[in-house]
């Protein structure tokens, strides 16, 4: 037993070959499915072992315990203890070998805990985590088996939790097999090749495939794996997929059949296999006679820069990625008070808005004086996730932030940063070799930034070998040779190129560069930043960290992947820039499409037909181009006809709401852009204020929030006190205020009631207001029963009711 | 032939008859972008139906059914076993909601439109499933004479909604908000 070969150096090197599916054998030999078959290891032991034998006998060189689902949340109260059934477990497998084959290997089963993981489930990561320990902890002592294989994972974020258990308890080889859904993806929605970054990253020795699907569903899945795996690959298929009869379960794919599959994709380079539900010895025997036939083929594929988000996989390198670098406090006054009052809803919505402007990875940075920054970096980070499914740098100076981040990150984040400095890699480097992570390395050490691009690669050369001392391939460094700024340091701006074309060639490592620092104290700085940026990506530049909202720079982008031919047919080009070159005749980028009405057929001035299509730029354009007119006749003329005529086309149905709120909001912009001049132009003729709310107890706003646009887009000037609204605040917004109307939505019966008791409190306090209310249980009936003035049955019929009391007002005065 | 996912999103957007082509592609951009964002949830539970002539029908469990409209629905569908099935998109469509309201009222209606009509999508789906046999439609409390503080009879009766993220607040409505409750009658014999 002693001189045994540990499992670990002959992975890779030889056939692993796995056991097949335990509890359909252990219901083929009587006992009842729902039955806790971790229990059975201490109720009938030798039946266990039977199995255990009959597949040593198959010729399995490793058994797997029947440990399925044995954690805390499957122990009985009174039934036998974890430990004990643990226990139990390894010795049935032990006693087995001992009996044919003491060569054979025992790998420790852990499988899910059946619940999901924050923020999909109520499951804590730690806790997550605990619920593994527990079971390795008890396994190891045993001082029975040989390693784990963590199985059936179906969540990578549990998985992560798990393979950290084993790490942290014990050194044992580690196998960790994930299940994909019919559509090859996990349940969590992960790709093959985000199962690999992962897995690889955290430091499993086998990846593997196991369950829910046949050899021969599973094969694409497989390829795909097989494509990216540097490590060698297990895979244990069920005997096809589950069937059903007299409300059983069961597989029908033959040994001969499987076996034949399973010889397939040992051409295709799988290093190990076995099988999962359904498969029995006799799988087993076939897979190993059917071995024989096959040479050994496994081939490491090249290690590439990997980072992953929840349900994605960014790959450095083939293409620019873009890391949106706007979640960072540092001279941003906003997002520094955000942060100090704990409003990270107002940062996550900044997040959002740079993926949708772009933005392949997120900078978070939250280094603000006087803020408990690990918790607030974890928070924020895990808040980013549940909406966000691309990757995360995280951004912090503390690597105690670091560390606490990338624990609860929730894939494999980019870190930010080390440098040359000895004692920023001690202690950091632990950290990103423990979780996986992918880092920044910065060119710059105890004497500063040199400032020739020799001097700077050596540096990044430093960072590259102290990493490898903590198992941190190359692969996972990303280089920045640190911009200088042109209007300081002129000469030095090209050495950071030159140092960009250095690590790429000389290092093979990815590069990134932070653009900005480059155009300070220059005139027309995003120029300058877009000219270095070209140059810095002929250099080899792999992650501009960039503001995503500055569209020429992130064209730049674009440009420079069709010129570098590394966007096929300038495909992704053309998608985003179709619209460019014609701004002028078509709406810009961004916009929505223009609206039903055919272009010909439309009658009247540029503004005109501009509002009626939505076309923002156009409009704001038009208006520009009308600078000499009157513009209270810009409004009558060309405004107010154009929504008129939308207005109508709404009613008649012709087009839809969100048409509608287009030109609203086209009206709007219109209305924004000859604001100044109307003020002066019209004695202070202004129309409204309204008073717009969601009563109490009702948070839907939707209906507001489009009654509010369109009033707006009239001119009308909205005070919208939100969802949710106490009457109180609305008598005291009407005291102040002395609004020409107020506008009161709900949408269940439940907080009509709440309308009710607004009017009430409103026409107690003396006001006489005319109250308009809408929604979707509200009608003329309900309205007069609640003592509103109007009903508005829709934002159209708003406007209406506004219109009518401004012209009484008029006439009244 | 447009896919019912297509034809609801629009028909919650308020068109009668055809789309044209740039209706047709902000409906179907809305779709893309629900679906990117959702993250469906569900949480299911059978409950046997008794009846007793004084008490109509009423179930094996702490949740009151005598409510006319669902008395007609389980009678109509003789039904003696009901399911209780709870569905959400998940708390990220509500965020990307409110932040469009913010944004782009817009796309935020067309967006709004588009999850009102996948969760109904994915929930039929769900159903589809479970395979009930002579089922009923689908009713969702607060609609009848059904009061929607059922909602919390329900929630106090299946734990296991919060593992689907969902929660109730003091007006009984559910949080993520793009999320349903629905009690379907089915004969199980």
């Amino acid at each position: 037993m002693a001189e045994k070969i540990c499992i670990r150096n002959r992975i890779g090197k030889e056939f692993i070959v796995f056991d097949g599916g335990f509890g359909s054998q252990l219901q083929a030999r009587g006992v009842k499915t729902g039955e806790n078959s971790a229990e059975i290891n201490i109720k009938d032991p030798d039946l266990v072992t039977a199995i255990h034998k009959d597949y040593l006998k198959a010729g399995a060189m490793c058994l797997t315990t029947n440990t399925f689902g044995a954690d805390r949340y499957h122990v009985r109260e009174d039934g036998p203890s974890l430990k004990e059934m643990i226990e139990a477990a390894c010795r049935n497998a032990a006693s087995a070998r001992d009996e044919i084959n003491k060569d054979a290997y025992i790998c420790y089963d852990m499988a899910p805990t059946g619940k999901l993981l924050k923020p999909l489930g109520d499951l804590d990561f730690e806790e997550a985590y605990d619920v593994f320990s527990e079971q390795v902890r008890h396994a190891v002592g045993t001082g029975l088996i040989d390693g784990f294989i963590i199985e059936t994972f179906t969540d990578l974020y549990e998985m992560k939790a798990a393979m950290l258990a084993v790490k942290e308890n014990s050194d044992l080889p580690l196998i960790t097999s994930v299940t994909f859904q019919e559509n090859g993806k996990m349940l969590t929605g992960a790709s093959p090749v985000q199962a690999v970054t992962l897995l690889e990253n955290l430091g499993t020795d086998m990846i593997a495939v196991n369950c829910s699907l046949g050899p021969d569903e599973l094969m694409p899945i497989i390829e795909q794996m097989l494509d990216t795996a540097v490590k060698p690959m297990l895979v244990q298929p069920n005997a096809g997929l589950p069937k059903f009869r007299d409300g059983k379960t069961y597989y029908d794919v033959t040994p001969d059949d499987f076996s034949k599959s399973i010889g397939i994709l040992i051409d295709k380079g799988i290093a190990g296999f076995g099988g999962c539900c359904g498969t029995t010895p006799d799988h087993i025997r076939a897979c190993v006679e059917e071995s024989k036939k096959h040479s050994f083929s496994y081939s490491p594929k090249e290690y590439k820069t990997r980072v992953t988000g929840t349900t994605t996989c960014v790959e450095l390198g083939p293409r620019v990625i873009r890391c949106g670098e706007r979640l960072n406090p540092t001279g941003k006054k906003k997002m520094k008070q955000a942060l100090l009052e704990g409003r990270l809803f107002d940062i996550v919505d900044d997040g959002v808005a740079q993926i949708d402007e772009g933005a392949d990875v997120l900078d978070v940075n939250v280094g603000v004086p006087g803020i408990d920054e690990a918790g607030t970096m974890t928070q924020l980070m895990l808040m980013l996730q549940e909406v966000i499914d691309a990757p995360l740098q995280i951004d912090s100076s503390d690597p105690k932030v670091i560390e606490k981040a990338c624990r609860l990150y929730n894939g494999i984040p980019l870190i930010n940063s080390v440098n040359g400095k000895k004692e920023v890699m001690d202690a950091v480097f632990p950290s990103v070799a423990k979780y996986g992570g992918v880092v920044l390395g910065l060119c710059i050490d105890e004497d500063g930034i040199p400032p020739k691009a020799e001097d700077r690669f050596k540096i990044a050369q430093r960072i590259v070998d102290e990493a490898a001392k903590y198992g941190i391939h190359k692969s996972r460094i990303v280089i920045d040779s640190l911009v200088l700024t042109a209007s300081a340091q002129q000469k030095e701006v090209i050495e950071t190129v030159k140092c960009v074309g250095y690590v790429t060639d000389r290092l093979g490592c990815c590069t990134a560069l932070g653009l900005s620092n480059v155009s300070f104290g220059l005139p027309n700085r995003p120029l300058i930043n877009r000219t270095f940026l070209v140059m810095a990506m002929y250099a080899g530049l792999k992650m501009p960290i960039m503001n995503p909202r500055d569209r020429e720079l992130m064209g730049a982008i674009d440009a420079f992947e069709v010129l570098n031919a590394h966007d096929g047919n300038a495909e992704d080009y053309i998608a985003r820039h179709v619209n460019d070159v014609t701004a002028a005749a078509v709406p810009s980028a961004g916009a929505a499409p223009s609206q039903g009405t055919k272009a010909d057929d439309l009658e009247g001035s540029d503004l005109f037909r501009a509002i009626v299509r939505g076309q923002k730029h156009n409009a704001t354009e038009a208006v520009r181009a009308m600078d000499d007119t009157d513009p209270l006749a810009i409004v009558s003329e060309h405004l107010i006809p154009a929504l008129d005529k939308v207005g109508c086309d709404y009613d008649k149905g012709k087009i839809f709401l969100p048409q509608l709120m287009v030109s609203a909001e086209t009206a709007k912009l219109v209305f924004d852009e000859i604001k100044g001049r109307l003020d002066s132009a019209s004695s202070g003729e202004k129309k409204g204020p309204i008073v717009i709310a969601t009563v109490e107890a009702d948070v839907h706003d939707i209906g507001k929030n489009i009654v509010k646009v369109v009033l707006q887009s009239y001119g009308f000037d909205v005070i919208d006190l939100g969802k949710d609204v106490k009457a109180e605040v609305i008598c005291d917004a009407v005291r102040e205020y002395k609004p020409l109307a107020v506008g009161l939505s709900a949408l269940m019966t439940t907080t009509v009631v709440f309308m009710e008791k607004t009017i009430k409190a409103l026409r107690e306090m003396g006001s006489d207001v005319p109250v308009f209310c809408g929604g979707a249980v509200l009608t003329q009936d309900v309205t007069d029963n609640i003592g509103g003035d109007y009903y508005a049955a829709d934002a159209m019929e708003s406007v209406r009711i506004c219109e009518e009391l401004c012209e009484k007002r008029k006439a009244g005065k | 032939m447009l896919p019912a996912l297509t034809k609801r999103t629009l028909s919650y957007l308020g068109l009668k008859g055809e789309p044209d082509e740039a209706q047709l592609k902000m409906a179907e951009e809305a779709i893309a972008e629900v679906k990117k964002f959702a993250r469906p949830g569900f949480a299911h539970r059978y409950i046997e139906l008794k009846r007793d002539t004084g008490r109509g029908i009423y179930c094996d469990a702490p949740l009151d059914i005598s409510y006319s409209s669902l008395q007609r629905l389980f009678e109509k569908g003789e039904s003696d076993s009901l399911c209780i099935l709870v569905s959400t998109l998940g708390g990220a469509v509500d965020r990307r909601i409110s932040f469009l309201a913010e944004n782009s009222p817009s796309k935020m209606i067309l967006f709004d439109a588009a999850s009102n009509a996948y969760i109904e999508e994915v929930t039929d789906e769900f159903q589809k499933r479970l395979e009930l046999p002579s089922r009923t439609f689908r009713f969702a409390p607060g609609y009848g004479d059904v009061p929607l503080s059922m909602q919390r009879e329900i929630f106090d009766l299946m734990p296991e909604i919060k593992n689907i993220g969902l929660t109730l607040d003091g007006s009984n409505m559910m949080h993520p908000m793009k999320s349903m409750t629905g009690l379907i009658g089915f004969r199980s014999r």
